[in-house]
């Protein structure tokens, strides 16, 4: 499904990735963990080309997509979120996820003024899809309201579904349980199973251990741009590489 | 008097195609084009220039429409790399660089000359002469203007817009290649800006390089700001309002010897209310970090 080769990246005389190495085939669910500044999230804009790495591959479904841009990355089946949740604020809860659709007929010039039926049974047709996401969410009260009005927590929820909207076949979240409260982090939890089971794959950066522990199959750890420990979360917690680059010797 | 308020409705109608161009360009997409003038004057030095060498008004005007096009096209390629207030300032430098087109390319625009003679529009055997004619031909094309923007904006392409202007890097995640996008919205800015200034050439009958310059802009940006609020329809609104209140300057009891400072005080009035507007309008507008937090 994914592979990161060798991927490097540096910012002026600092190396935010050196020689990353990681391979999500064989587990549906795979952490990435790792101290502040160890290049989680900027592998994470690595795999998504919103960064080009100065040398290395990243290989989806075999084929390689370090140098495409981000909406072609996207538009092949990769679908994020962003650490500080981005939302479209002024947009209202369902165009947010009514956007991120691929090839949209109402967004071609010439289809506006000539298929303007037909636009319409698209959108409304997305529109109920986009309903059930905003449900499962717990957000459909507020469907019609701006997305600047949410709160942090909901944002992030906001977010996901928007990624769902896509039916990406992996799916990259940057700390989904961050600043959430007990309540919606099952809720995140449970979504996230669900669409497992559904044969969706994740990678997934967390620094709450226990999220890691319930979902991941698999867990990478980086520190100072390279991975230094990989395996199952119980044998990861407790290996004295990890334990050292967090607390130091 | 009632032929000056003609005049004054005509002007407007002038300055709202250019007007709904840069709010759809600013105000929905988030692209601070700073030299929108620009493509106002290209449009009406390339509709005078086809129309004195006995090109007919309906020709030109679709071939100073498609040229107007086409260079927004060719100059957003390098522009639009550029981001937020860097591609203001390009395209204020572009803007620059067409007016002393204008002036130093003597051969084709006769320079600070300009041009004088430019037939009134006229369309299957029939001139437009009087000020009413121009005002209902002039109204008709703003008002198909007006709905074909309004149309956009409140399509799924004017959501996508807004979408950028939001967020781009967002709007990347979710699959859409922004870069195309606002190409798009920066030619459908630029076919209106262009509009405005075949209406405004075939009006006046004569222009020179000092029609196009940044008080130009000035006054269009005064306009989008004052009606930002409201869109497309705020941006109508707010032509009326501010052409209105330039020409009614006129009308105020000033000694004689005063007169001749009306222009620059206007002028230093619109800068003024600009800067006031946009600090009191701190929300949508100021708020533009858009940056990677890093992790």
């Amino acid at each position: 499904m994914l592979r990161v080769d060798n991927i490097s990246k540096h910012f002026g005389g600092v190396w935010a990735l050196k020689n990353c190495c990681l391979n999500i085939d064989n587990w549906p669910i795979v952490g990435l963990i790792g101290p502040n500044g160890s290049g989680k999230t900027t592998l994470f804009h690595v795999i998504t080309g919103f960064y080009t790495p100065e040398s290395g591959k990243v290989l989806f479904k075999g084929k390689e997509i370090q140098s495409l841009p981000t909406h072609r990355i996207v538009q092949k089946g990769i679908g994020r979120t962003f650490q500080l949740s981005r939302v479209f604020e002024t947009l209202s809860l369902l165009d947010n996820l009514l956007i991120a659709r691929k090839d949209i007929l109402g967004e071609k010039v010439a289809s506006l003024f000539t298929r303007w039926e037909k636009i319409q049974e698209d959108e409304s047709q997305a529109r109920s899809r986009a309903l059930s996401y905003l449900n499962l969410m717990g957000l459909e009260t507020k469907a019609d309201e701006p997305a600047g009005n949410l709160s942090y927590g909901q944002r992030k929820l906001l977010e996901l579904a928007r990624t769902l909207m896509l039916d990406p076949s992996l799916i990259l979240l940057d700390e989904p349980a961050a600043g959430i409260n007990p309540t919606l982090i099952k809720k995140i939890l449970s979504v996230i199973q669900s669409l497992k089971r559904k044969g969706k794959r994740f990678l997934i950066i967390e620094h709450n251990m226990d999220v890691i522990i319930q979902l991941c199959d698999w867990v990478y750890v980086l520190d100072a741009g390279a991975v230094i420990a990989s395996g199952p979360p119980d044998a990861i917690r407790t290996d004295p590489v990890v334990l050292e680059a967090y607390f130091g010797k | 008097m009632i032929n000056y308020l003609l005049h004054i409705v005509i002007i407007s109608e002038i300055i709202i195609p250019f007007a709904i161009g840069l709010q759809l360009e600013i105000g929905d997409t988030g692209l601070y084009n700073f030299g929108h003038v620009a493509f106002f004057g290209i449009g009406a030095y390339s509709s005078a220039l086809l129309t004195i060498n006995g090109i007919p008004f309906i020709i030109s005007l679709f071939i100073s429409l498609a040229v107007s096009g086409i260079i927004a096209w060719f100059v957003g390629f390098p522009i639009l790399r550029l981001r937020g207030d860097y591609f203001g300032l390009a395209m204020l430098g572009f803007a620059e660089i067409m007016r002393k087109f204008f002036l130093n390319e003597a051969w084709l625009t006769h320079g600070p000359m300009g041009i004088p003679g430019i037939p009134h529009p006229s369309f299957f055997g029939f001139t437009i002469h009087t000020l009413y004619q121009f005002a209902v031909f002039y109204g008709t094309l703003v008002l198909i203007a007006y709905f074909t923007v309004h149309h956009i904006v409140h399509s799924p392409l004017g959501r996508v817009f807004h979408a950028i202007r939001d967020d781009e890097y967002s709007a990347n995640a979710v699959g859409k290649d922004t870069f195309r996008l606002r190409r798009v919205s920066l030619v459908m800015g630029t076919l209106l800006a262009a509009l405005g200034g075949i209406l405004w050439a075939h009006y006046i009958t004569f222009i020179s390089p000092s029609d196009f310059t940044l008080n130009e802009t000035i006054l269009v940006l005064l306009i989008v700001v004052l009606g930002s609020r409201w869109g497309t329809t705020g941006a109508v609104l707010a032509t009326f309002f501010v052409i209105g209140f330039q020409e009614g300057l006129r009308f105020l009891p000033l000694p004689e010897s005063f007169g001749r400072l009306v222009a620059p005080i206007q002028q230093m009035l619109f800068g003024l209310i600009l800067i006031i507007i946009v600090l009191k309008r701190t929300g949508k507008w100021a708020r533009k970090g858009n940056q990677f937090a890093q992790g």
